[in-house]
């Protein structure tokens, strides 16, 4: 059994330094979802990012049980830079090339990136969240996001001022969390 | 950026979206990731922006938000494309016609001012040569030939003057070519061109705006007379002097109509300070 711990940081790497088995699990469960999440946003690949994530905790720990992190506070920071490091051998293997600068981490041969982030629930979140918005407001969205065009393009199209976008943009994002929540609570 | 981010910074900066889109440098891209390493907050909102992002566009892609636009973007895309090149060239064209149309103008202010020229050349012709006519006439020494010469020319100056607009200008500047001759003879003298007796009857036509009188049979031998008409009060109405007989020894004389309405006139021809003879004309 798990406890339920919520350890800070600093003491997440003391006791793993000492061998804590505890302390190893609980630092999986706090950054698991955040690592799987940093993955999947740079190789859009669930399959990938389970890889990424599992070779990145072996790392962490090696590092953390042979005390190689001098500043427990920046945790986060060292294990962003892990998986980092981990994504880029990653495509290297992949694509078989020389390193890629960090600019190209990202899989920019796949056509639709973001379809990792797809489901059953998004698609009808999104269904649902047309039904209540206006014609332009869905004219916005699309523009937006799919043509991706800029604020002052869009504004000049639909005539309403680039202030009223930004409106549009927080109110449209908060009716799909209701949304989503919604469906979830279902 | 700074080395680390904060809550502050990323709300204001839209930096979960700019992620989301990756918009983001690599530093940034990093200081974020290392951020939501930390905020629960910032984690929950960059995976709902994920979701979000990657709903809309699907539903873009499939036409779940077509909106007002989404039927006429394409259309409006294909205005900007043709109508931004269509009022560039209409304007081109505009322009082209206005200077074709300045240039047009300037050659017709160019013909206009030539015409105008031409006219006064004419008009000037026409004086000179109605000047010469009477002049002529007065002196009796204008043969047939010069006579028709001159008519032709004059004849042609009033059609040149009438092609170019002026037809007015053309009548007015004429000199009465055509005008009535009559012969007339003295008193006691049994000839007579009209009527009978001693009166010389003289009909004028009504457009006529000046006639001659030749003096026959005037007795004289003089190359040089003097004539006087009166009215039938005495009053004197025209002199000429310096008058010369033609070859046959006749007189003419050139008399505006104006001053000779209907009625009996005489007419006294002198030489050398004397009368030679006196005639009676009767315009009716």
């Amino acid at each position: 059994m798990v406890p339920d711990v919520s350890f800070a940081d600093p003491d997440l790497v003391s006791n793993i330094k000492q061998g804590d088995k505890q302390a190893e699990a609980a630092l999986y469960k706090k950054y698991s979802d955040r690592l799987y999440f940093l993955a999947l946003s740079e190789l859009h690949s669930r399959e990938d990012a389970e890889d990424v994530r599992a070779e990145t905790f072996t790392r962490v720990l090696i590092a953390l049980r042979e005390g190689k992190l001098r500043k427990p506070e920046s945790l986060s920071s060292f294990m962003v830079g892990i998986a980092l490091n981990v994504i880029r051998e990653s495509r290297r293997q992949q694509i078989g090339t020389e390193p890629l600068p960090d600019q190209d981490l990202r899989a920019a041969s796949d056509p639709s990136p973001e379809k990792v982030f797809l489901d059953q629930e998004v698609r009808q979140s999104i269904r649902e969240l047309a039904k209540h918005l206006k014609p332009r407001e869905q004219d916005f969205l699309r523009m937006y996001y799919f043509e991706e065009r800029s604020n002052r393009e869009i504004a000049l199209v639909l005539g309403i001022k680039e202030e009223r976008l930004r409106l549009i943009k927080s109110r449209t994002l908060k009716k799909f969390r209701e949304i989503i929540r919604n469906f979830r609570a279902e | 950026m700074n080395r680390s981010m904060t809550h502050k910074e990323i709300q204001d900066h839209e930096v979960i979206e700019q992620y989301v889109r990756h918009q983001l440098s690599p530093a940034d891209r990093q200081l974020f990731q290392e951020h939501y390493f930390g905020c629960d907050e910032c984690f929950e909102q960059v995976q709902l922006m994920s979701r979000f992002v990657a709903g809309v566009r699907d539903g873009s892609s499939s036409g779940v938000f077509a909106g007002e636009q989404g039927k006429s973007v394409a259309s409006t895309n294909r205005l900007r494309t043709w109508f931004v090149p269509a009022l560039a060239m209409s304007f081109l064209i505009a322009a082209v016609l206005l200077g074709v149309w300045v240039l047009s103008l300037r050659r017709e202010n160019q013909r206009l001012a030539q015409q105008s020229s031409e006219q006064r050349e004419a008009a000037e012709r026409l004086r000179s040569l109605g000047a010469k006519i009477r002049e002529l006439e007065a002196s009796g020494t204008e043969s047939q030939q010069e006579k028709e010469s001159l008519r032709a020319e004059v004849n042609r100056l009033k059609e040149q003057l009438a092609a170019t607009g002026q037809p007015e200008v053309a009548q007015r500047r004429t000199p009465d070519v055509n005008l009535p001759a009559i012969n007339i003879y003295p008193l006691g003298d049994t000839q007579r061109s009209t009527g009978s007796g001693d009166i010389n009857r003289v009909n004028l036509p009504p457009a006529a705006r000046s006639f001659v009188l030749i003096l026959s049979d005037s007795g004289g031998t003089s190359s040089n007379y003097r004539v006087e008409i009166a009215d039938t009060s005495g009053r004197t109405l025209a002199r000429r002097a310096g008058l010369k007989p033609d070859k046959q020894g006749e007189v003419s004389v050139s008399l505006d109509r104006s001053q000779f309405s209907k009625g009996r006139y005489t007419v006294k021809l002198f030489a050398a300070g004397k009368k030679v003879s006196e005639y009676v004309v009767e315009i009716e």
